[in-house]
């Protein structure tokens, strides 16, 4: 997609959107329709079950993931914090603080994540001890690996634009971004959803 | 010039009868073959499931396109101006 000028007669044209972030929106959107999938999965099942969660199934940690819920949204508002700052040479250690942090309170999020999973084992409610427990591990699994994933690109991003920042452009960070803010969005579906509801 | 008439495997009359039937004599189709239940609470989260299957994919593509939509047309008032 271009933005086309024509000036004096000169045809000059800038992208709209780069390659990369482009792409990680069409990923993302195949992202929403997967994880579309297993939560209609997910509430068919669980309209044909007259108890829900059965029972003899330990009950999740509300309160808890609840917490947990607002480290990542304050993990998405700190990146989009970097995310501003970032155009300005002078906010370069505005830029690496912000997004430090983000990356800390995301990964805080996927620990405590699986400190409330011991927990939970513990309890009795492993994957093939209920259709509950398959459901509840696969959906929340599976975006604690897409929470993983981000990280990964996060520190990367983060790395390289500590060693030089000009290393790293406005669009590879839009690319991280994007995949983030899909991670923090889904969330509180899941938990709703499978916590509170 | 001569017109050549291709006859046409099934006519309109037919599909309308075959329509007919098929609309008369179903009474209560399940929503899927492996289903397992017919509860009306089942039934319900089928159709919000398939209706909000449906219109995801649509309503994505649509927001993307009017928000390039709208890149393009800041990216246009800016060149104008500069």
């Amino acid at each position: 997609m271009h933005a086309i000028s024509n000036n004096m007669n000169v045809r000059t044209s800038k992208p709209l959107l780069s390659n990369g972030v482009l792409g990680m929106i069409l990923f993302v959107f195949t992202e929403v329709m997967f994880f579309a999938a297993l939560i209609s999965a997910y509430l068919i099942i669980r309209s044909n079950e007259a108890v829900w969660p059965p029972w003899g199934q330990p009950r999740l940690p509300v309160a808890t993931t609840g917490f947990n819920t607002l480290v990542l949204f304050i993990s998405g508002i700190c990146l989009i914090m970097a995310y501003r700052s970032f155009s300005d040479p002078e906010k370069r250690k505005k830029t690496l603080l912000f997004y430090g942090a983000s990356i800390l309170l995301g990964g805080f999020f996927v620990l405590l994540q699986g400190y409330e999973w011991i927990g939970l084992i513990k309890f009795g409610l492993t994957l093939s001890s209920s259709l509950y427990g398959s459901l509840f591990y696969l959906i929340i699994g599976l975006h604690g690996i897409h929470a993983i994933g981000a990280l990964i690109a996060m520190l990367v991003t983060y790395l390289r634009m500590s060693g030089d920042e000009s290393r790293v452009s406005k669009a590879e960070l839009s690319t991280v971004q994007f995949f983030w803010f899909f991670v923090v969005a889904i969330w509180p579906i899941l938990y709703v959803l499978l916590y509170l509801v | 010039m001569m017109s050549v008439k291709i006859p046409l495997p099934i006519n309109a009359s037919r599909v309308l009868l075959m329509a007919g039937v098929i609309f008369l004599i179903f009474s209560n189709a399940e929503a899927c073959s492996v289903c397992y239940s017919n509860t009306e609470d089942m039934k319900w989260s089928f159709y919000i499931s398939i209706i909000f299957m449906g219109l995801l994919p649509p309503s994505m593509v649509t927001g993307l396109a009017f928000w390039l939509y709208r890149r393009h047309k800041r990216a246009m008032v800016a060149v104008r101006e500069n």
